[in-house]
């Protein structure tokens, strides 16, 4: 669905590359997450894919076109949900909804459901002006899918929201994604990208490091053992046991026999330390 | 239908301004005052009654420069809203969505500025005449809002560069005082041909003017058009 090859992108006035030389290909029906602190090039690399940045050098093919031919036809194919939040503070919610519909050749959802889908079908009729951070984000997310877009670019799309409403956007990108469709992620937060991605990309000082899926860098990266945790006489105590040969390991075996257990962890690596460990840096 | 969406939400996006919905009433405001105004003065100082296309192309010029404000408010306050990068992910290509808001303001101007020339009585310059003469006016509101949007970062700066720009924009009627060829001088200003047709001083044929008005401002229009592109999508 999204083919990149050594793609590279440098800004006027710069003489170091923000995105430089990557490679990378999302498959359609997939959910790629683009992975990296801020300043790492995930926007840059968006901004391209989008359009916007058009002076890059590699090749970008989206939907078997390369990405130089499309014309104004391909927003009609993707949509793009931005980092901030972007509407007319002075028209209701239903009315920005509106206003950007019309700019649509292809039929749209109407936007009392699509304020539905994001719980601010209740505030249809308020002045963006009056919404919250995260009103204004989950406004901005049903922006993306209203022409109901084949290819969505996410970028941070649970940012500002509470625990609630981040669940129900995540759910509305997992339906998505059910309905077939390919979805670019653009993000810093690991835990979104582990439950929502089925492969992840690590982009640091515009490069590409690794391109896997959560599971299996995990996998690679997780320390292959358990944490037991019992009690002992009201005592808390904790045992950490190689998984290699767990079966025949007598302690463990006992303790699982005699003591009260309150917890057994395998000691998976999380996307936050594998992504330390292989690019040397923090989110 | 996307036209209508897109008119419709500009105009509700002026009139929930109170301080834009008031400059909308302006042009009525001023057909008020030089209806009334100029029989009062003109008592006290009859050498006023020769200033009266003047003091029209003054007025026509004012209206349609503070629908072209209007205008930049809109498109500053996208820029407030982070609305720019929307609009290059839209299907609509930029330029056709410019063009339509051009268009809304020109006629707007051009309307203003004919309920000033017919409305006020002031100079009676004939149909046709005050048609081309209005049509003049109405070029400056766009390129008044593409060169303010390229330089204001906000609506605070956009204030301050809209007063800025409507002394350069009355500057050159200077030259329409001067009744020597000297006063020539002022048409590196494209405005200085508007006022010039509403006040011809003889040197160049009336007709001559206002094409030479018509292509000057026209060319300021395009230029500040691509200014403003220039300054915010490259």
């Amino acid at each position: 669905m999204i083919k990149v090859e050594h793609l590279s992108y440098t800004y006027r006035e710069q003489k170091t590359p923000a995105v430089n030389d990557i490679s990378f290909e999302v498959k359609e029906g997939e959910i790629f997450g683009f992975l990296g602190p801020s300043g790492a090039g995930k926007s840059t690399t968006q901004k391209i894919l989008i359009k916007i940045f058009n002076d890059y050098t590699g090749d970008v093919q989206i939907m078997n076109k390369p990405l130089n031919q499309w014309g104004n036809d391909f927003y009609e194919k993707v949509g793009v949900g931005f980092e901030l939040p972007n509407h007319y503070a002075k028209l209701t919610a239903a009315e920005n909804l509106r206003f950007f519909a019309s700019f649509y050749r292809s039929k749209t959802i109407a936007p009392e459901k699509l304020l539905k889908m994001v719980g601010l079908e209740e505030d249809a009729s308020k002045k963006v002006e009056s919404f919250s951070k995260g009103m204004k984000m989950r406004l901005n997310f049903v922006r993306a899918l209203m022409h109901n877009p084949d290819i969505l670019f996410l970028d941070e799309p649970t940012s500002g929201l509470d625990p609630a409403n981040g669940r129900r956007l995540k759910d509305i990108i997992l339906e998505q994604k059910a309905k077939g469709k390919t979805i670019f992620l653009t993000t810093h937060n690991m835990y979104d990208a582990d439950e929502l991605c089925d492969r992840v990309s690590f982009i640091i000082d515009g490069k590409l490091s690794i391109t896997d899926t959560p599971h299996s860098l995990k996998l690679i990266n997780g320390q292959r053992k358990v944490n037991l945790e019992y009690g002992v006489n009201g005592n808390t105590r904790f045992i950490e046991f190689n998984m290699d040969g767990i079966g025949d390991n007598k302690e463990f075996l006992n303790i699982l026999k005699r003591e009260r257990i309150a917890s057994i962890h395998s000691l998976d690596a999380t996307l936050d330390e594998i992504f330390i460990k292989i690019t040397g840096k923090t989110l | 239908m996307r036209t209508l969406v897109i008119v419709k939400s500009d105009i509700k996006n002026i009139f929930r301004d109170k301080s834009l919905a008031f400059v909308i009433f302006v042009p009525f405001i001023f057909l008020a005052l030089l209806r009334i105004a100029p029989p009062v003065y003109e008592q006290y100082a009859p050498v006023m009654e020769l200033y009266r296309a003047h003091i029209l192309s003054v007025f026509c010029l004012i209206s349609t420069a503070l629908m072209g404000f209007v205008l930049s408010f809109i498109l500053l306050e996208e820029k407030d809203q982070s609305l720019f990068p929307v609009f290059q992910v839209l299907p609509l290509p930029i330029g056709r969505l410019l063009l339509l808001r051009t268009l809304v303001i020109m006629i707007y101007g051009f309307l203003a500025s004919l309920l000033l020339i017919f409305g006020t009585g002031l100079v009676d310059f004939g149909i046709s005449k005050s048609i081309l003469l209005a049509l003049s006016c109405s070029l400056t509101g766009p390129s008044s809002t593409f060169i303010i949007t390229s330089f204001a970062r906000n609506k605070i700066e956009g204030v301050t560069f809209f007063k800025l720009l409507n002394t350069v924009l009355m500057l050159p009627v200077t030259g329409v005082f001067i009744k020597s060829k000297l006063g020539l001088l002022f048409g590196i200003f494209p405005h200085y041909w508007i006022f010039s047709s509403f006040v011809n001083q003889g040197f160049i044929p009336t007709n001559l003017v206002i094409l030479i008005s018509l292509i000057a401002n026209s060319i300021l229009l395009y230029l500040s058009y691509l200014l403003f592109i220039r300054k915010t999508y490259q």
